[in-house]
This record gives C-alpha cells, sequence and structure tokens, in this order.
C-alpha cells in the first residue's frame, strides 16, 4: 500500500512538471506566431503603402502651359498645371543651359512661388512660377531644358525654346509660336450643356456632365470656357463649334455652332456681334489669361438659335460620341482643334 | 526497518529522477527558446531589412559632364535614408566610395556627387549605376 501510494504521488508530480512545459512550449510557440505574424503584416502594410505612393505616381501629370523667358531680368515665367488627379508638391525646378553651366536648382518647397503658401498643386489647378533666383545668364538665343521636379520623384522636362509647332497640347512655347497660331485653350471641367424650351432664347440652368439626356423635341445649348494664350487677340470666326463624331453606331455627326449669349437677359443669339479674345501678355499683372465662356446653340454658323436650331440635328441615338473643339478666326483659317472628353446621350 | 530504508531510497531515486528530468526539461526548453528567438530575431532583422529596401526610391535626375568628370544629381524621393556605397559608370566602377558610402537623407536637396570618370569607361554615352546600401541600384543613360 506504501509504495503504491508513492508511486501515484511520483506519477502526479511528473505530470504536473510535464503539463507546466507543455504550457510553457505552446506559450512560447503562441508568441512566436504572434511576433513574426506582426512583423509579416507590418512588411505587407510598408508594401502596400509603397504600391500606392508608386500608383500616384505613375498618375502625376504636369502640363507647362506657359514659359517665357526674360533676357534682361534672367528670369523665367512658367505657369504648370496639374492635370493628374494627385495632388502634386513641387520641389524643385531646374533650369539646364545646352552647352552651359551645370544645372540650376531652385527649391520651391521652402520657398513657394508667390503668392501660394505651399507648392502644391491641386488637380486641374494652374500655378506660375517665377524663376528668377541665381540663374546666371539667359540669352534670346540660348537653349534651355526646364525641368519640374516632384516629391513623388517625377521629372517633368520641357525644352525652351520649342524647334517645332508640333507640339503637345497645352504646351504654349514662346511669344513667337503663340503669335502665329492664336492659342485657345478649353477648360475642360467647364462643359456644361442644358436643354432650351423650343422657340425662346433664354438659357436654361446648365448641368456639369459629360452625361446627355436625349431630347429631339427641344434646343439644346453648349457651354465650355476658354483660356487664350496668343499675344495678339483672337476674333473668333462663326465656323467656330463643337463637332461630335459618333464613337459608334451609325448615327450622324452634329455639329453646334457658336452663339452670342447675352447676360443682361440671360438669352443667346444669333453670332452678328464679334466674339473677340483678347491677347494675353504675361508681361503685364495677369498671370494667367482672363476665362472665357463660349455658348454654342445653331447648326448653322451665325445660324439664329431659334430659326436655324439644334433641334433639327439633336442627339436622338443613345449612344457616344466624341466632342471636338473647332476653334476659327474669321477668315475662317482652322486654327485648332481640342478633343474634348467623349459624352454619352442617356 | 530493511522494508522502511527501502522506501527512503526509493522516495530519493524518485526526487533525483524528477529532479534530473526537470533540469534536463529546462535546459531543453531554455535552448530551444534561444534558438526559436534568435531565429525569429534574424526573420524579423531580415523583414525589417527587406522592407527599408522597399521603401527606397532614388534617381539620378541630371548629369554634367565636364572633362574627366561628371557630376551627378542624385534625388532621394524615397521613406527611408539612403547610403550610396557604389557607383559604376559604363560598367567601370569609380573609386569614390571605396573608404564608406554616403547617406542621403529622404526629402533633402538632390545630392551633387562629383566622379571621377574611370579608365575605360570614356565615350559620349554613359550608363550611370548608383547602388545603395540595401542593395538597390538605379540605372541611368546619359550622354556628353
Amino acid at each position: 500500500m506504501y509504495q503504491s501510494g508513492v508511486i501515484k504521488k511520483r506519477r502526479a508530480v511528473g505530470s504536473i512538471i510535464a503539463g507546466a512545459f507543455i504550457v510553457l512550449i505552446i506559450l512560447s510557440g503562441y508568441e512566436f506566431y504572434l511576433l513574426n505574424n506582426r512583423t509579416q503584416n507590418d512588411y505587407q502594410k510598408v508594401l502596400s503603402a509603397m504600391r500606392t505612393e508608386d500608383m500616384e505616381r505613375t498618375q502625376e501629370d504636369i502640363k507647362f502651359t506657359h514659359i517665357v523667358a526674360k533676357p534682361e531680368e534672367d528670369t523665367f515665367d512658367l505657369t504648370i498645371r496639374n492635370d493628374g488627379p494627385e495632388l502634386v508638391k513641387v520641389e524643385y525646378a531646374v533650369i539646364i543651359q545646352e552647352g552651359g553651366t551645370e544645372p540650376e536648382y531652385f527649391e520651391l518647397e521652402n520657398n513657394p512661388p508667390e503668392p501660394y503658401d505651399t507648392p502644391n498643386i491641386m488637380p486641374s489647378e494652374i500655378i506660375t512660377i517665377l524663376l528668377d533666383d541665381g540663374i546666371t545668364d539667359i540669352t534670346e538665343e540660348g537653349v534651355y531644358t526646364i525641368q519640374v521636379i516632384t516629391s513623388r520623384g517625377n521629372v517633368f522636362p520641357l525644352q525652351y525654346p520649342q524647334e517645332t509647332e508640333d507640339y503637345p497640347y497645352g504646351y504654349i512655347i514662346s511669344g513667337a509660336i503663340s503669335k502665329v497660331i492664336g492659342r485657345v485653350v478649353p477648360t475642360y471641367d467647364s462643359f456644361q450643356w442644358g436643354i432650351m424650351t423650343k422657340n425662346t432664347r433664354d438659357v436654361p440652368a446648365m448641368i456639369s456632365s459629360w452625361v446627355v439626356q436625349s431630347d429631339n423635341q427641344n434646343n439644346y445649348v453648349f457651354r465650355v470656357e476658354v483660356q487664350h494664350y496668343g499675344e495678339d487677340p483672337l476674333t473668333l470666326g462663326q465656323k467656330t463649334g463643337l463637332y461630335f463624331n459618333p464613337i459608334y453606331g451609325s448615327s450622324t455627326q452634329h455639329q453646334c455652332y457658336l452663339v452670342e449669349y447675352r447676360e443682361a437677359t440671360n438669352t443667346v443669339h444669333s453670332y452678328e456681334n464679334e466674339i473677340t479674345l483678347p491677347g494675353f501678355n504675361p508681361s503685364e499683372d495677369d498671370e494667367i489669361p482672363e476665362v472665357f465662356t463660349l455658348y454654342f446653340s445653331t447648326n448653322e454658323e451665325g445660324g439664329d438659335p431659334i430659326t436655324k436650331n439644334f433641334a433639327a440635328n439633336t442627339f436622338n441615338s443613345k449612344t457616344r460620341y466624341q466632342v471636338i473643339l473647332g476653334i476659327y478666326d474669321t477668315a475662317e483659317i482652322y486654327a485648332q482643334g481640342f478633343s474634348l472628353i467623349a459624352i454619352e446621350v442617356d | 526497518m530493511s522494508e522502511k530504508r527501502k522506501a527512503v531510497g526509493e522516495i530519493m531515486a524518485a526526487l533525483i529522477l524528477m529532479l534530473i528530468a526537470s533540469i534536463t526539461g529546462v535546459l531543453l526548453f531554455t535552448t530551444s527558446l534561444r534558438t526559436s528567438n534568435a531565429q525569429g530575431e534574424i526573420l524579423r532583422s531580415q523583414v525589417v531589412d527587406e522592407s527599408e529596401s522597399s521603401q527606397e526610391r532614388f534617381q539620378v535626375i541630371n548629369a554634367f559632364f565636364e572633362s574627366g568628370s561628371v557630376k551627378i544629381w542624385v534625388h532621394n524621393y524615397g521613406n527611408v535614408e539612403i547610403e550610396i556605397v557604389d557607383v559604376y559608370i559604363n560598367g567601370v566602377r569609380t573609386s569614390l566610395y571605396q573608404n564608406g558610402g554616403e547617406v542621403i537623407q529622404t526629402d533633402t536637396f538632390p545630392r551633387k556627387i562629383t566622379l571621377t570618370i574611370p579608365e575605360g569607361a570614356t565615350g559620349p554615352n554613359y550608363t550611370i549605376t548608383v547602388i545603395s546600401m540595401r542593395g538597390i541600384k538605379n540605372v541611368s543613360e546619359w550622354s556628353n
């Protein structure tokens, strides 16, 4: 009896020790698992954040809208627009003179261009940067590369002056070229449309949307804001209009020409009084050109919106159209065209 | 009397056995715990290294060539500081960082680095390869 009691006690103590070890082993393993899991999670978070940053980097899009060199002052006026969907922080601007000295860097983060507090550019925002500090020498004949460097590491370069007139959209390079072609730039997010009651001139409440309601009984009116970067005033010809090209299907092409808008009565009329966009001279106080609003609501050049209305060629097909803004001068020389965004007729 | 002695002897033996088992168990446990902790530490440090590597972003944004030398501007736009440890021009290693690298903090002005173009690397076209301590490299093409 005594012996079996000792054996039982021994077994009990042995089981407690073994149990304690098992608990310790399980706890240690769990701690090991938790730590590694946390480390892996942190790593995945970092990877995910960097992937997001890389994606935002690829979405950055800065366009040079105007650049003017002033040799007499050794300065550059640089106007840029954020065409991307993300806020862009412009950290540096660089001027590189071909065959000259080493690149000159301008830090914008701590010296943001006036009147801005930061060098951040919101989507669609335009800012003008004056590069005037420490530029050694700017000459009429000099060839320069201007770089804009963002906080996400993108480098947007532009050569000044441009050697060709066949430059990409949005580039307004040197007074000479803009004088030749007269440069009109639409503000893409300004596109609006409305449906006018037939046989009236009253402009209805306008809708900001690229989806247009189908209506074959009444008249359409469209509104687009533009800015003119040319140095000389530009009088718009009667051919100036919006051209709607069906992207697919058998729908016909539509034209909608410029009409005269009278603010006092909020009405549209045939285009008789010329619409002139004044010249833009950045050496004066205006940093960006004045914004002009153009109205389109007739299917005949210079036509009256009532007698030559747009209803005859209305959007009776629910399809998608490419919208082109065609700018003509009074001599009816085709000046330029812009493909706006496609509209969906619903 | 003899039975009593026998019983004490068995108790002693049992105690000694338990002691041996406990000490062996503790030793095994602490050794395995230390080993797994060390392994875990190595793994975590590797993950941290990988994490920092994945946050490195830098590039050469400009190169300016002079006779026999080139100045490059390295922009660190990542989330961690970088240490440039090697620069190759047309595949030939420059001697600049043989005695240690150069740290560039993030969000700082692009660092200007002046390099002597090594023999055998001259040419109108240059491939400049910048390598960081974490093994990230940036390759850029330039022409003189």
